[in-house]
């Protein structure tokens, strides 16, 4: 105990040092970000487990893209007390010339099978329960289509030549969360209002609302997966929220920013603590001069540095509680019921995770102690540095992490594939630079060559602190590059499409009609390109859920069916990564092209069969090839193609996607079409960039914030790296002082230093950063990587200019040193 | 030199050292031997490089030597290194107070880093006796040089240690102050009955000592 109170007393007589501040802050720093994100994520955690308890609508969901037969219909009643099979099918609503895409839902009578309906018959005025769905012949829908469309409750609209009557504005659901938290406008009517093949069964979702109780609900759950595998089963009673798999990926997302968070920590705390170090292996052999045991000492640092842990945590535990109140807040417009948490369980874990991290950091620092020695007190020990060790060490722990962290292992690779490079240029451009620079001011006088070879002498810390510099920076400009870019590009690409209305989904007996209308309309087809609807079922014969586990955007993709396309050549806008794509002709036709990304994030490989299901039937393809998105032609691609002969063999029915460009004129008319063809599926252009732009606007607050952490660390970095040599630099421009030369001499020679660190520095970072560029922009985010010379250069500049001021104005002090001090040391 | 046996007891057995420069080797001494006896001093003098510091460390058993043995005697039991290191006590020539703590706080933290309860009136007993009371909340960068060094020697003595290992003591000191600090040292010394060995140049601090030895290529011989 004692112990402890004399290692408390030591953490409060150095805390204002700054070396000390600085390590302190960055802990702090850390400790909030993964604490304000914990303390978030549990409490949409708590939301969605309620959320599912009271929105699910019944006690099991079945949802496929099928109907079951009439024997499937007789097993599942078998098992239950009451099912009610409820159709989604996406269309355009029209009403005279305005149009509005829904997700119109059919329902039966026993809709709603828990919970009641909400309507209301003005817009914003009072709701009223229902048990009861819409009578036949009536329809229900969002007050936003009513306002698109400019109908009111007693207003017709027509659906497939049948007519309805709008009896009330829709405003709940029991089983609403099946819609997830979508925008997606809603319509409901019974299903008997449409008679026959009125609506067509392609592309529509069928869900099967159940009650039932335990017994049967592990009955169905064994029939589902034996009689329907392709069917998705959603239990009330086990916590599977739609969105939860959505949250886990969100949740990898902002795990590995932390990993880049604490990157940076790591060499922020390596640079703060290389004259930390030295003073504590100067108490440590001080101690173990007054008779006390090398290991009683390195226990007394570790109690100090537990110390200064929980110093920081308590601070940053509070402002993460507050965080987490204002980010709440502003979830509280997206999801009404969502409120924020005291979560002990999870305080207590993360706090684990964040000890075990900062320990971890930490840990060289203890192993060097082991080096203190008495002696050093009585003469100059050769000083062994361990800080490349220390920052390679950050680098591979917190390799392991990214890894355990990341959802997207392509993405991770190419990110620790980026740093290792930077790393390693930057110190081949350090020795190269310093073995040209000497053998230049071998011959030569004056202060350029002495700067030189001063920083010859320390080139090992002068290393760690270009390393340092250069790793940060370049991670705070590919932030940075990356956030401009993908927010340039969201914008160009929403307004550079082929076209202003995009046409996502044509059937083969629409295609003639889209060309007479744009004929008329003196529109023009921009592009056309066919697919079909397929469902991924089995990969080498393993169902697709026991194949892969792990959540990504392509899993969470392939759980809806996909676009499969044809196409006997490579379409213009893609290219053959690897592999060998079909020939013209081939007899084989079970060939499989998949995108890169989607090859990776599945695990996939050559010579892996794919099983997909169309229209009740299911099909086996081969993986022969790899392909990726190549830009400058249609912006329109599939994840994955088949040879065109394949046609021949499937029970396909062909769709289309596609552009066009709409004159002024020809938008009133587009009702008309749409009015005869409800399930052709178009969205204008603008109604693309809004959807962008929302989703642009959460994207720049989410990096908004992350950046100026980042920022921050950066400016911390810089100031533990230039504060570290604050001394030496003292020392030897006291030295020189001695030597006769003047104070602007110390000043030139200051300014070269740090004007070759800047230099350096600057010029790994930007590499890095052009590295990254190449690497990720084009498999990651769908972006041709075009450096823009004049960033680049400004950015070289900025850099160097920013080191260079920080440096001089760090070092101002070190000027200070007169040759009395030095006497007097 | 002949090898008694006494009570309590270092003893430096046959040793020899060297260090590595490069590819060459240095040697300091060879088959050296050397008996320091508690309640006595030993001064160690000779000229800069000659190994005289190396000696100390060998003797604190800072460090082993590269051939030959270092015994540690305490009546009949042989001390290992760990508890020879816990009955010692150092003094440095650049002193080595902490610069955080404060004069009071500097003596005290031997007693603490031991569990020792009554470290404060202990350390302010040891401040009156070297007449620094009124510098006790002083921090080491406002204290004079003879200042600091008192600190130091009081803070190697306050914990009763069997020996102290003093380098330079008065290396880094004034004549005047030389001698303040020499006679607290051996007062220190006589009052504690604990064995001193002392590396030195100076031959004022050297007489003092009942025992003197001279190191001169890697030879020692009795100077007294």
């Amino acid at each position: 105990m004692n112990g402890f109170f004399l290692a408390a007393a030591s953490f409060n007589q150095y805390r204002h040092n700054l070396d000390n501040r600085l390590a302190l802050f960055t802990q702090g720093i850390l400790i909030f970000f993964l604490m304000t994100f914990s303390l978030t994520s549990a409490s949409i955690q708590d939301y969605l487990r309620g959320n599912l308890e009271a929105l699910l609508g019944s006690d099991l969901v079945i949802s496929r893209y099928q109907p079951l037969s009439l024997q499937q219909r007789k097993e599942l009643k078998s098992h239950v007390n009451t099912v009610s099979e409820t159709r989604i099918l996406p269309i355009s609503l029209t009403y005279q010339k305005a149009w509005e895409r829904v997700q119109l839902k059919l329902v039966d009578q026993y809709y709603p099978v828990q919970g009641t309906l909400q309507k209301s018959l003005s817009v914003g005025g009072v709701t009223e329960s229902s048990q009861i769905a819409p009578a036949i012949g009536e329809i229900w829908v969002d007050t936003r289509v009513a306002a698109r469309l400019n109908v009111s409750v007693g207003d017709k609209i027509k659906i497939a030549n049948t007519e309805l009557y709008i009896s009330a504005y829709l405003t709940h659901e029991p089983d609403r969360l099946m819609e997830g938290h979508t925008v997606d406008m809603r319509a409901l009517v019974s299903a008997a209002s449409f008679t026959g093949e009125a609506l067509p069964a392609e592309g529509m979702q069928y869900r099967y609302l159940i009650s039932v109780d335990a017994k049967g609900r592990a009955k169905v759950s064994n029939w589902v997966q034996a009689a329907i595998p392709d069917a998705k089963l959603l239990d009330r009673h086990k916590g599977q929220h739609p969105l939860a798999s959505y949250w886990v990926r969100v949740e990898n997302f902002f795990g590995l920013s932390s990993v880049l968070l604490f990157f940076m920590a790591t060499i922020a705390m390596n640079m703060a603590g290389r004259r930390q170090l030295e003073r504590q292996k100067q108490r440590l052999a001080l101690y173990c001069s007054m008779g006390i045991p090398l290991s009683q000492g390195i226990r007394l640092a570790f109690f100090e540095w537990l110390i200064s842990f929980i110093a920081v945590f308590i601070p940053a535990l509070l402002l993460a509680y507050g965080a987490q109140y204002l980010l709440i807040q502003e979830l509280q417009l997206q999801f009404t019921d969502i409120t924020a948490g005291v979560h002990v369980d999870v305080v207590l874990k993360t706090s684990l995770l964040a000890w075990l991290l900062l320990i971890c950091m930490q840990l060289p620092v203890f192993i060097q102690l082991k080096n203190a020695s008495v002696i050093s007190l009585i003469r100059q020990q050769p000083r062994k540095s361990f800080a490349l060790w220390q920052l390679l060490w950050g680098f591979l722990t917190l390799s392991i992490l990214t890894a355990i962290y990341s959802d997207n292992w392509l993405l991770t690779s190419l990110m620790l594939l980026t740093m290792g490079s930077t790393l390693a240029l930057m110190m081949f451009v350090t020795w190269f630079f310093f073995a040209l620079a000497i053998r230049w001011g071998r011959k030569r006088t004056g202060i350029l060559p002495f700067s030189f070879f001063i920083m010859q002498q320390r080139l090992f810390s002068k290393s760690t602190q270009i390393l340092g510099l250069g790793l940060c920076t370049a991670l705070l400009l590919f932030t940075l590059m990356l956030m401009k870019d993908i927010g340039v590009a969201m914008h160009s690409q929403a307004r550079a499409q082929n076209g202003n209305l995009i046409i996502t989904d044509a059937r083969n007996n629409q295609l003639q009609a889209i060309k007479e209308w744009a004929q008329n309309t003196d529109s023009e087809i921009r592009d056309m390109r066919p697919y079909t609807r397929a469902m991924v079922i089995k990969i080498n014969d393993i169902f697709l859920d026991e194949y892969t586990t792990q959540p990504s955007e392509v899993r969470a993709r392939l759980e809806r069916p996909i676009r499969l396309s044809w196409s006997d050549g490579i379409p213009a806008n893609n290219r053959v990564t690897s592999g060998m794509w079909w020939q013209k002709g081939d007899k084989n036709w079970q060939q499989l092209s998949v995108e890169e990304e989607v090859m990776t994030d599945l695990g996939l490989s050559f010579n892996d069969v794919v099983t997909f299901d169309l229209g009740g039937k299911q099909y086996q393809f081969t993986i022969v090839a790899s392909h990726a998105f190549k830009p400058g032609n249609s912006s329109i691609t599939y994840w994955f193609q088949i040879p065109k002969v394949a046609l021949r063999h499937l029970n396909a029915s062909v769709h289309h996607m596609g552009s066009m460009e709409v004159p002024e004129t020809a938008w009133p008319e587009l009702g008309k079409l749409l009015q005869t063809y409800p399930t052709l599926a178009v969205t204008s252009l603008q109604e693309i960039t809004q959807r962008f732009d929302r989703t642009l606007a959460i994207v720049t607050k989410a990096t908004v914030g992350f950046s100026a952490i980042i920022l921050l660390l950066s400016i911390i970095v810089i100031v533990a790296s230039i504060s570290g040599f604050e001394n030496e630099d003292k020392k030897r421009n006291g030295l020189l002082r001695s030597m006769g030369m003047k104070l602007t001499d110390c000043l030139k020679l200051c300014c070269y230093e740090w004007l070759v660190t800047g230099i350096i520095t600057a010029t790994g970072a930007v590499a890095g950063t052009w590295i990254a560029g190449q690497l990720i922009y084009d498999s990651q985010f769908k972006l041709s990587y075009q450096p823009n010379y004049l960033w680049i250069t400004a950015a070289l500049v900025i850099n160097c200019a920013l080191v260079c001021v920080v440096g001089l104005h760090f070092c101002r002090d070190s000027f200070k040193a007169s040759v009395r001090e030095l006497l007097a040391e | 030199m002949s090898k008694s046996v006494v009570k309590n007891s270092i003893e430096l057995d046959s040793i020899s050292h060297f260090f590595k420069s490069g590819d060459k080797k240095i040697h300091l001494f060879k088959d050296l031997s050397l008996s320091f006896e508690m309640g006595k001093t030993t001064a160690i003098v000779g000229p800069s490089g000659s190994g005289k510091s190396s000696l100390l460390t060998l003797a604190a058993g800072l460090e082993e030597p590269k051939s030959g043995a270092v015994y540690c005697r305490h009546g009949s039991k042989l001390l290992t290194t760990d508890e020879l290191r816990n009955q010692s006590g150092f003094i440095f020539q650049h002193f080595h107070l902490l610069p955080e703590l404060s004069a009071l706080s500097n003596l005290a933290l031997p007693l603490r880093l031991r569990g020792d309860t009554n470290f404060h009136e202990k350390s302010l007993k040891w401040l009156n006796h070297l007449g620094l009371q009124q510098r006790a909340d002083h921090k080491p960068s406002q204290l004079s040089g003879g200042e600091q060094q008192r600190i130091a020697i009081a803070r190697a003595f306050i914990t009763q240690p069997n020996y102290i290992f003093a380098d330079e003591p008065t290396g880094n000191l004034d004549k005047v102050t030389s001698e303040i600090i020499s006679d607290l040292m051996f007062n220190c010394t006589k009052e504690t009955g604990c064995g001193v060995i002392l590396v030195t140049h100076s031959s004022q601090l050297a007489e003092r000592a009942d025992d003197c030895y001279r190191l001169v290529n890697g030879k020692l011989e009795h100077a007294s």
